[in-house]
């Protein structure tokens, strides 16, 4: 049964929310999304490395189901010299945030969490371009994840990475201009 | 003092800040002005669907 975005709240990760009981491994049985939650998260907040969201019930609000985190980024184009697009502006760097962790506790898959948690990394974008420059969403994907990202989500694949996961990001403007 | 500090952080079990800064070069940079010269190209009734499911968010979000 999909989870009613209406019993859902998301808010920011803080000592009052219990991290411990989060379970998440991936295919290859990785728990590195569910230990990045329970050991490294709020620490990386306080030290402003990143900040991490968590979805939580309305009913149970202290036991995150499903988590993002994010920095900010820059996109770097060091090869202007590949381009040739007349009208096409020739900026070196664009402003970006990155989604650096994104995760739905295991008990919790297959009910819209991803796509409810993906509405939220949106907004949160949405709102943040109103207040400093953000051009686009990036993604590093685990190649098992990059269906979700492109089949649901609309990101560009631009290639894999040293490591095996892939890179993916999304222009920002597609968010917040009809 | 000082020393006992240092000490403190270099116990700490801290993770690896993300890789924040992304190097496009050679075709990942074509391909990349080919999709920013109009990124709408790429969208369909499901992604427009959810921008306008997070504009709605992001009336209500605090911070």
């Amino acid at each position: 049964m999909k989870i009613n975005p209406a019993e859902i709240d998301l808010v920011l990760l803080s000592d009052s929310i219990q991290v411990d009981h989060f379970c998440c491994a991936d295919r290859e049985g990785s728990i590195a999304l569910q230990n990045f939650l329970t050991h490294h998260a709020l620490d990386n907040q306080k030290k402003k490395l990143s900040t991490t969201w968590v979805i939580v019930k309305k009913s149970d609000p202290q036991n995150p189901i499903a988590y993002f985190s994010l920095a900010c980024a820059s996109i770097d184009v060091n090869d202007l010299d590949a381009v040739d697009l007349k009208g096409c502006p020739t900026f070196e760097r664009f402003p970006a945030l990155l989604i650096g962790k994104f995760a739905v506790d295991d008990r919790y898959q297959k009910k819209g969490l991803g796509t409810l948690l993906m509405d939220y990394v949106y907004a949160i974008t949405i709102r943040l371009s109103g207040i400093t420059g953000c051009r686009y969403l990036i993604v590093e994907s685990k190649p098992t994840s990059t269906w979700f990202y492109e089949d649901q989500c609309n990101f560009i694949r631009v290639r894999e990475l040293d490591g095996g996961n892939v890179l993916l990001y999304k222009n920002v403007l597609t968010l917040t201009v009809e | 003092m000082i020393w006992n500090t240092h000490v403190a952080y270099a116990g700490m079990n801290m993770a690896e800040p993300f890789n924040t800064t992304i190097i496009l070069k050679n075709e990942d940079a074509r391909r990349f002005r080919e999709y920013d010269n109009n990124p709408w190209n790429h969208e369909n009734d499901r992604s427009r669907a959810a921008a306008k499911r997070a504009q709605e968010l992001a009336k209500a979000i605090k911070f």
